[in-house]
């Protein structure tokens, strides 16, 4: 029985299975399709550029004059709703954050407003009048709860 | 359309009714503005004999006109009366049967909540004024500082009445706001952006904002005194923690947009009425809407101005001192810019004219004394004078009434089709501006001389006899005027002739298109705008090439007299005024009286049943 | 809830936005001054309390945090409810309705429950300034979660429903849910109803519950067709603003008055 080691053969073998694996070829057996960075000038490169640009579309569907977007995507947006308050109610009993609690707790507060003021109440995407008309009053309230407070605080 | 179909007991009425029940059920904007007009003279009437009762009893020292319980009684009804009875509802029916015309509507967004807003306003003032036959009418000022208000000092149910009666009168204003803003930025004629608006409609859209923001926090103010008083909780008790300058926080925090709320109709009003007797447009059109812009920002940053002696200390009191003077600056834009309108210009002496330059000049007058009001040193000793009397008199009266008198002598022919007599009112021009002087400027000086504010007597020897006398006599002399302007409504309606033309003043904005006065559906056909004052530019298109660089080719709107068939125009309604009428029952019911959770009850009843029947009332085809 | 306001040719806006749409918009930036002046009523009043139960001793963090994420839960169901709406599925869309205002009731019984807890512990708005402000606020807000309950449960049962039957059905899922609620607030010793066995408190949740899911269940099969059934989109546009307000206006509440001040006590002075 001769057995023939075709080093050349191997090599070859090699070359295909490393070239096919990193993805540079369509035919062999890692046949991975084009994504946008195999184009001659892709617009982005970066390794999630499918996904962002999958997302974005999603967005722009949501946030057209007239859209609206699936019940998949609300449930999304209440589920981070949820996890937000979760979160707060966690930290709350943490010690060690001291005076950073509050800021913290403001923060998480306003991304929850900003969230169902924006989504659920589809404001971000409405005429630009609605969120004149309506961050006017918050806005307005918000600082006169602050006057208030810094005026009968300061003692004369 | 849905498939409930909701009990009535009177079907709705059809397009247009005759007699009272026209009248009661009417959703008509230019209906509903002579209502608020009529009932603001009234109260006018009723304030103002309320103010010489004041003017009587401080004729001479020691005077036994009024006892103290009923002096207080009365100089806090004048004023409440005169701001939110008077004031404002006359501002109000200048807002109603101008700004839908001058935007070229045929009605407001919301009749029937229009309609609503009159009848909780009347319902309101009613409630108010109850108090006087109870003997127990509010007595704490119109500002009813805590903790005067509070039930050990004020047991009686003035307050109370005070507190429930300015409820009402703010869902008014507020729904009338929310109607109107909505109005000017949704139903303006096709081409009218918002920088080619009349003033009037600039300043009415700010006033509007205003109160849509102002009146909430008077609401919940007055509900924190109604519990203080009624539930025994502690806003503004300050033995359980509370604090009684909250109240005063709160009130001017409402108290100062709401003065902004006085003056910007009229000067508004004024902003129209120069430029048609000039015979020029108003100068600097953009400085103007901007100044009243700003005044309706800075405004909320100025409350505190009022309380310069309650010791908030020195920081606050700077802070808002330099805000104050800061708001100075736009109301003197506004002021050269109304001189500039008139310089130069083809001037035609009328009434209307002769109100407006009155204005002018007695506001700035009122606005010296602001000044002087703005600095804390100054203000220490003015605070609670008469020199703060003389101020506010001058920037409301010599102000805002001028400033609507003069748009009544303007637009009278457009409501009704006749003229207000112009010697008459020369002559009513003529005795309230020296009875308003006679009465207001000694106050002044009263004021440095030290004479408090709200004291039913003085005694004698202070020095302050002559003065107090010769204010009393201005003051008849102020209501001799008044009643030759009375004659002058009736006189107009009885003898003058119904000859006003659509556009008797030539003038530039969109209502003098339209007969005097106007069919129910305003327009026949909806103009279409093309510059500012674009009636102007109809009228002498020669004129447009000149300002705009363009000929005025607007096509000839052909009117055909028959042809209005086919607008149909809301139906009126009757659930306004039960609306109305529900809510002042149900708020009225939290005055203490024996069985009164039960007049409660029977208010939310109707209030339920209006509302709902409002909801699904079905339209006549 | 109600058909159009003006029935002349101008049908198009200056802005093309629907005249009551901005009318709920204006009326809510003016809400928030309304809820504002409580809010900073009750943040310049911290601390200031002379006596009585303080609120390191009486706020219930853990409960309060589950009203919370029922009320957020509840804003899901009504943005959800306009979806299906919009998409012109409209029976799953007015059931998505009820659902938040049945949610919305759970959260009221959440604030009922809250303040006949603390009344038998002793804080009323007459006990001292924190009884005071933090009843009126949250009172306030519980009084615009019931209009906002009541608005969507006539609007559920108006549109939603057609005949008597569907009509009663609405009515048995609302008390049910009232029902259940019983239950629950019986398990916590109330005093209510003194030494109510723990049998009758299981019967009225699991009663209550399967009421509830009955109803519903039943409601699943519309007798009538669906083109019955009218577009009442923009109505419910404008319901769900309100309804996604009060929520905010409880994410502020529950941070300011829960979280940040929970730890007040006595005055420091």
């Amino acid at each position: 029985m001769k057995i023939v080691i075709d080093l050349s053969k191997m090599k070859n073998s090699f070359v295909k299975i490393f070239q096919s694996f990193l993805g540079h070829s369509t035919r062999g057996y890692f046949r991975v399709p084009n994504t946008p960075q195999d184009l001659p000038d892709p617009k982005d490169d970066t390794p999630w550029a499918g996904y962002a640009s999958y997302l974005g579309d999603q967005f722009n569907k949501i946030t057209r004059k007239d859209g609206h977007g699936s019940p998949v995507f609300y449930a999304v947006i209440g589920l981070i709703l949820g996890i937000i308050t979760l979160i707060e109610f966690g930290i709350f009993y943490v010690e060690s954050l001291g005076v950073l609690l509050v800021p913290l707790l403001l923060i998480l507060s306003l991304l929850k407003f900003v969230m169902v003021v924006g989504f659920f109440m589809h404001l971000r995407f409405d005429n630009k009048l609605f969120t004149y008309l309506f961050a006017s009053g918050f806005i307005l309230a918000v600082a006169i709860s602050i006057a208030l407070i810094v005026l009968l605080a300061i003692k004369p | 359309m849905t498939t409930i179909s909701y009990p009535t007991i009177i079907p709705r009425p059809k397009e247009y009714v005759t007699g009272i029940w026209g009248w009661l059920t009417t959703i008509d904007h230019k209906r509903i503005g002579t209502m608020y007009g009529v009932t603001a003279i009234i109260w006018f009437l009723i304030a103002g004999i309320e103010a010489l009762l004041i003017r009587l009893q401080l004729a001479q020292p020691e005077g036994k006109v009024l006892t103290p319980e009923v002096y207080n009684q009365m100089f806090t009804m004048h004023g409440t009366t005169m701001i939110f009875l008077v004031v404002m509802p006359l501002s109000a029916a200048f807002f109603n049967w101008i700004v839908p015309l001058q935007l070229g509507a045929r009605d407001v967004a919301f009749p029937r909540l229009n309609a609503f807003s009159y009848w909780a306003f009347l319902f309101g003032g009613i409630l108010l004024n109850i108090s006087w036959f109870t003997g127990e009418a509010p007595n704490a000022g119109w500002f009813a500082y805590a903790p005067n208000t509070q039930v050990p000092y004020n047991p009686t149910n003035g307050v109370t009445y005070w507190i429930l009666g300015l409820q009402v009168l703010g869902i008014a204003s507020l729904a009338a706001g929310f109607n109107f803003l909505t109005t000017i930025i949704n139903m303006r004629a096709p081409g009218m952006s918002f920088f080619k608006m009349p003033v009037f409609v600039w300043m009415t859209a700010v006033v509007n904002v205003l109160i849509i923001l102002a009146f909430p926090i008077i609401t919940v103010a007055l509900i924190q005194l109604q519990f203080d008083r009624l539930f025994g909780t502690h806003f503004f008790n300050s033995a359980m923690g509370g604090d009684p300058v909250m109240w005063q926080h709160m009130f001017w925090l409402f108290g100062h947009p709401e003065v902004y709320i006085l003056i910007l109709p009229a000067m508004g009003i004024v902003s129209e009425v120069l430029p048609t007797f000039s015979k020029k447009p108003l100068f600097g059109y953009s400085a103007v809407v901007f100044s009243g812009i700003v005044i309706g920002f800075l405004g909320w940053f100025v409350w505190s101005h009022h309380m310069f002696t309650v010791g908030l200390g020195p920081a606050a009191n700077a802070a808002f001192a330099i805000s104050t003077m800061l708001i100075a600056v736009p109301t003197g834009v506004k002021i050269f810019n109304w001189i500039g309108t008139l310089w130069g210009g083809s001037i035609r002496v009328t009434t209307a004219l002769l109100f407006s330059v009155g204005f002018i000049s007695m506001f700035v007058i009122g606005g010296l004394s602001g000044v002087t009001h703005a600095s804390p040193p100054s203000d220490a000793q003015q605070q609670d004078t008469y020199y703060v009397v003389a101020h506010f008199h001058y920037v409301l009266m010599g102000g805002s009434l001028l400033g609507l008198w003069s748009g009544i002598y303007y637009w009278w022919p457009k409501f009704t089709g006749r003229f207000l007599n112009e010697k008459l009112g020369f002559w009513h021009f003529g005795m309230v501006l020296l009875g308003f002087n006679i009465t207001f400027f000694p106050m002044h000086w009263l004021g440095f001389d030290g004479m408090p504010r709200r004291i039913a007597t003085y005694p004698e020897g202070m020095g302050w006899d002559v003065s107090n006398l010769v204010s009393t006599i201005g003051a008849f002399v102020l209501a001799t005027g008044i009643l030759i302007f009375i004659f002058n409504v009736v006189y107009s309606n009885l003898r003058m002739p119904k000859t006003a033309s659509n556009d008797p003043w030539d003038a530039r904005t969109l209502e003098w298109t339209i007969s005097s006065p106007p069919p129910h559906y305003n327009f026949e056909e909806i103009p279409e705008v093309k510059y500012r004052d674009d009636f102007w530019y109809r009228k002498y298109p020669e004129l447009a090439f000149e300002t705009h660089g363009g000929g005025s080719d607007h096509t000839e709107q052909e009117i055909d007299e028959n042809h209005h068939g086919d607008i149909h125009m809301p139906d009126p309604s009757y659930y306004p005024l039960f609306l109305g009428l529900g809510l002042t029952i149900m708020i009225g019911g939290f005055l203490p009286f024996l069985g009164h959770w039960i007049v409660c009850g029977i208010g939310l009843v109707i209030f339920t049943w209006s509302f709902l029947g409002w909801c699904y009332e079905p339209v006549n085809d | 809830m109600s058909e159009t306001n003006i029935d002349t040719h101008q049908t198009s806006t200056s802005t093309g936005v629907d005249n009551r749409k901005l009318l709920m918009w204006l009326f809510l930036g003016s809400d928030c001054l309304f809820f504002g002046s409580f809010i900073s009523t009750y943040l310049v009043y911290r601390n200031r309390s002379l006596s009585g139960p303080y609120p390191n001793e009486i706020l219930d963090i853990p409960i309060t945090t589950v009203s919370t994420f029922v009320l957020l839960m509840s804003s899901l169901a009504m943005v959800l409810g306009l979806n299906y709406v919009k998409e012109g599925r409209q029976v799953i869309g007015r059931y998505w309705t009820l659902a938040t205002a049945l949610l919305g009731m759970v959260f009221l019984g959440f604030q009922v429950y809250e303040f006949t807890h603390f009344a038998h512990a002793g804080l009323t708005p007459r006990t001292n300034i924190f009884g005071t402000t933090f009843f009126t606020m949250t009172g306030f807000h519980g009084g615009h979660v019931t209009f906002g309950v009541i608005w969507l449960l006539i609007f559920a049962g108006s549109s939603l429903a057609n005949t008597i039957r569907q009509r009663l059905l609405i009515l048995s899922a609302f008390l049910s849910v009232v029902v259940t609620m019983i239950g629950f607030f019986m398990t916590e010793t109330l005093d209510v109803i003194p030494h109510m066995p723990f049998a009758v408190t299981l019967a009225f949740i699991l009663l209550g519950s399967l009421g509830t899911v009955l109803s519903l269940f039943m409601l699943r099969t519309p007798d009538a067709p669906s083109s019955v059934i009218s577009n009442q989109e923009s109505n419910l546009e404008i319901a769900g603003l309100y309804w996604h307000f009060v929520d905010i206006v409880w994410i502020v509440i529950f941070t300011v008055v829960y979280l940040i001040s929970a730890n007040d006590g006595a005055p420091l002075l």
